[in-house]
Order: C-alpha cells, then structure tokens, then sequence
C-alpha cells in the first residue's frame, strides 16, 4: 500500500473497514453519534464539496 | 465530530490546517490569523464576533459544534464539484504552533509525508489495529490528540470513542467498559483519574495500552498508574516539529522516567550545546534528531528555521542522556538552565528532590536574577491535600541531597501549579510569581 497523505491512506482504510465501527461521539457520558469508516468517508466528500463553494 | 469530518477533508482538498486552541485571547488570535495568513476560519458561534473584529475580511464558517452533529446539514446540501486535489508528500497539510512559552509561537510546518511518516511509525510499535477501540479525550488542536492518537486509530480501522472533554467520570466510564483497549494521555490526565478513583478498585484488564506523554511523567505517579491499572503506562516523547520521536517499548522493559527508545528511522545524538560535538554515553547534552517526520521548516520564519537546525540534525532544545541499555532520558530544557554563580542548575533535578518529599505533589523551580549570582534557584510548590509542610523542610531535605548552589533559595506554597491545556508548566508564568 503507497500511503502518500493521510486522506489517501484514509480512503483505503474506509475500504476495508466500511462497516465498522469508526467514531462514536460522546457528549457527557451518552453517545450522541456514531459513524461507521463508510458513513465518515462519505461525510468527509460530502465536506470536500462545501469546500468548493469558498474561493481558497 | 465534525472537527473531524473538517480536518480530514481539509487534507483531501489540499488545503492546510491549522488547529487552534479555543481558549486563544484576542491578541494571540491577531498574531496566528496574520503570521497564518489564514484564508478561511472554522469557528463556534460565541467566538465569531470575536473574530469578525478581528479579522473583518476574514471568511468565517460558523460550526455550531454544541448542535447533535446530525442536524449540522449545511456541508451535505451542497451542490459543489468534487474538491479533491492530489496532494504530494512534500505538500504541507498541517502547520502546528509551537506553545510559545517563550516569544512568539511559530508554525511548524508538517508535510504529508511527515503525518504518514509519524502515523506508520506509532501504528508499528504500539501494534494499533483494528481490534483496538480508543478512548479519546485530548483536544485535537494538539499533535498529541490530533495526531498520535486520532490519525493513527482511524488508519488502522481502530473504533475511536470520542470525548466531548475530559472529565475523570466519564473517561472512567469508558475505560471500565470491557470495550475499550487504548487510552492517550498527559500525565495530569492520570493524576486527575487517579485521584477520582481513589481507594475504589476497578478491572482493567482489558485495557492493554495506557501512554503518556505531552508532559514528563514523575516515577511516582508511573508507580501510581501501575497500581491503579494493573498495568505499567508507556512513556513516549514526541513535539509538534516531529512527531512521535521516543517511546519505551510495547513489550519490554519500560523504565520510570525514561522516554524509551528512538523510533524506527528516528536517529539521535547528543551534542555539547556549545560545542556541538558529541559527547560520551551517559553525558548530558542536548538531543538532536534526523527523521523523516520531522518538518523542514516554521511557517514563514527562515531565521528561526536556520537557527533550529545544525547541518540537517534537528536541535530540540532538551537536555538529556541515553543508558547503558540504549534508553534516553530528558534532564531538563536548556532555556531552563539555572546558572548561578558559573555554575549550571538543572531545575528538573531539583524538582526531583522536592517531588520526592512526603507531602509534595509537584514542584517547579526556575531561576530568577540574583544581584551576586547571576541567577538563583527558587521553587513553586504544591502539597498534596491535608498534608502540612514547610517551607524550612524542603529546604533542609534539599541540603542533604544537592549541592548548596543548587538549592532553592526562596520556595513559595501554591493551590496551583500554571500549566498551558496539555499539563506542560509554564515557566514564564512561574517565575513572575518571584
């Protein structure tokens, strides 16, 4: 695996691990969300896109 | 959540991030958005107006990070083209600014290259893998919580439970779960768990990696966390200028008060600081690295740059030694040299005098001006609840042990030692109190 950025290496990782469990976000001791690898990549494109609206 | 689903496509987009702490003031944010030269801030409503006087032509993102990251929909809606730009190794992604203890901070530039270089390094010796599930409570505007602990569990399909903050019952309420395998932490993260739990006993046998670092980690409370946890905690050693660079081993020998071994591809030397030539094992000089996680350069500071490195070794600006068995060891920072008299005072070995007296949970001593010496030694120090002690004590048990010229010559009580968010003392700080 040619692991260039972090972002790239990130995307194989989703490949692999789509299903599974990624982040479970905790506010106070409840878990108010959680993404599996699949739903995170998706969000971080999802992201990537709105970034496209601001000239940087 | 979504300062992460932010930083992670900041990266894809090719853009660079740089994290700030939250609790910056006015004048600091003035410095960092015009040394940045920021184009776009993500920011929380009760800070925007803040940053709308300060930067009026800013262009501002307001997150509202206390909104259920699920009706944060403003990024999903988005009609936009797809913004992924092939990014290169040598392209920077993160600039981190140093704490800035002392004169400006300074924006360590890291690479692509440099965060996967530092992700594949922490990820092979601490075995991270997909089995482990994370419990996170650092802030992400850290190297530490962003990226010892939050790159590499999600490069290797680690299941990241994410603390909102830091608070001992909730990260205790993780850590018991049977789920959790992994916890990263400053060492006054553990102090603070330790105390909470006090004589209760828990069962973590689950847990197979607890670390330190950001902070040294005092002998007695590595012997207090081995008690609590059942397990011995793995010190490690890393700046924002280069990743992860020490750690003791995963299986092995881990040595109180050492910052373990160099990691692979991470050479080391110690160097007189005034010389610059090595010195023998077991001499204290300062630590100097070659690695390809290190950055190459501080964001738009050629002098300091230059300044920094010494025909391409890295100078950190700590003092220390390695063991016979190849361990390193941190003595002290070289700014925070005492020279009393012509004489040199490492304050880190002082401390260690009075850390070790019953009653004294941490001390910090610096050196403040002194019209005979040059310089002299005083302590800030902070007893451990309900125990009384004074100040002649101290200063009597520091007799026995060091040299007169070492020996604090003033030693004021304190509720509360000032540390910067990751449990670092700020010296600075300290010797204003004097």
């Amino acid at each position: 695996m040619v692991m260039e950025s972090i972002n790239t290496w990130f995307e194989e990782s989703s490949e692999i691990y789509g299903t599974r469990k990624a982040l479970s976000f905790f506010r106070g001791q409840k878990v108010e969300t959680q993404l599996t690898y699949f739903d995170l990549q998706k969000d971080i494109s999802l992201f990537v896109n709105f970034l496209t609206t601001y000239d940087l | 959540m979504v300062s992460v689903v932010a930083h992670m496509a900041l990266l894809t987009a090719g853009l660079i991030v740089v994290p700030l702490n939250p609790g910056f003031k006015k004048n600091e944010l003035e410095y960092l958005f015009c040394d940045a030269k920021a184009k776009l801030i993500m920011v929380g409503p009760d800070k925007k107006k803040l940053i709308r006087d300060i930067a009026p032509q800013m262009k501002i993102l307001e997150i509202s990070t206390g909104l259920p990251y699920e009706t944060l929909d403003f990024f999903r809606s988005c009609s936009g083209s797809c913004g992924k730009t092939k990014v290169q190794q040598c392209d920077p992604g993160l600039i981190i600014y140093t704490s800035g203890t002392t004169g400006n901070p300074k924006g360590a530039v890291l690479t692509h290259g440099n965060l996967v270089c530092d992700a594949k390094n922490i990820i092979s010796i601490w075995n991270i893998s997909q089995k482990d599930v994370l419990c996170h409570a650092l802030p992400l505007f850290h190297i530490h919580g962003l990226c010892f602990a939050l790159h590499t569990a999600l490069l290797s399909g680690s299941h990241v439970l994410l603390l909102d903050r830091f608070t001992p019952g909730t990260v205790l309420k993780r850590l018991v779960s049977k789920e959790c395998s992994v916890f990263m932490a400053v060492p006054a993260m553990y102090t603070k768990l330790m105390n909470f739990i006090g004589d209760q006993q828990f069962d973590f046998h689950h847990m197979r990696l607890l670390t330190s670092g950001s902070a040294p980690l005092l002998e007695k409370d590595f012997d207090r966390i081995k008690e609590v946890f059942g397990k011995e905690p793995v010190e490690r050693e890393g700046m924002s200028e280069t990743g992860m660079n020490f750690s003791n081993p995963l299986n092995g020998e881990k040595k109180p008060g050492s910052i373990g071994i160099p990691l692979p591809g991470v050479l080391v030397r110690i160097v007189n600081p005034d010389t610059q030539e090595k010195v023998q094992p077991g001499t204290v000089g300062e630590i100097q690295l070659k690695s390809p996680c290190i950055t190459k350069t501080y964001w738009q500071k050629p002098v300091e740059t230059e300044e920094t490195f010494t025909k391409g070794w890295f100078k950190t600006g700590d003092l220390g030694k390695i063991d016979k068995d190849g361990y390193y060891f941190l003595t002290d920072r070289i700014k925070h040299l005492i020279i009393s008299g012509g004489e040199n005072i490492s304050a880190k070995e002082v401390e260690s005098v009075i850390n070790g007296i019953k009653g004294v949970l941490e001390s910090c001593v610096v050196g403040i001006p002194d019209e005979t010496w040059g310089e002299k030694a005083v302590a800030l120090v902070q007893k451990s609840e309900g125990f009384e002690l004074e100040e002649s004590k101290i200063k009597s048990i520091c007799k026995e042990k060091l040299h007169d010229w070492k020996c604090p010559k003033t030693i004021l009580f304190t509720d509360h030692i000032p540390k910067n968010t990751m449990g670092k003392v700020l010296k600075e700080k300290v010797k204003l109190l004097f």
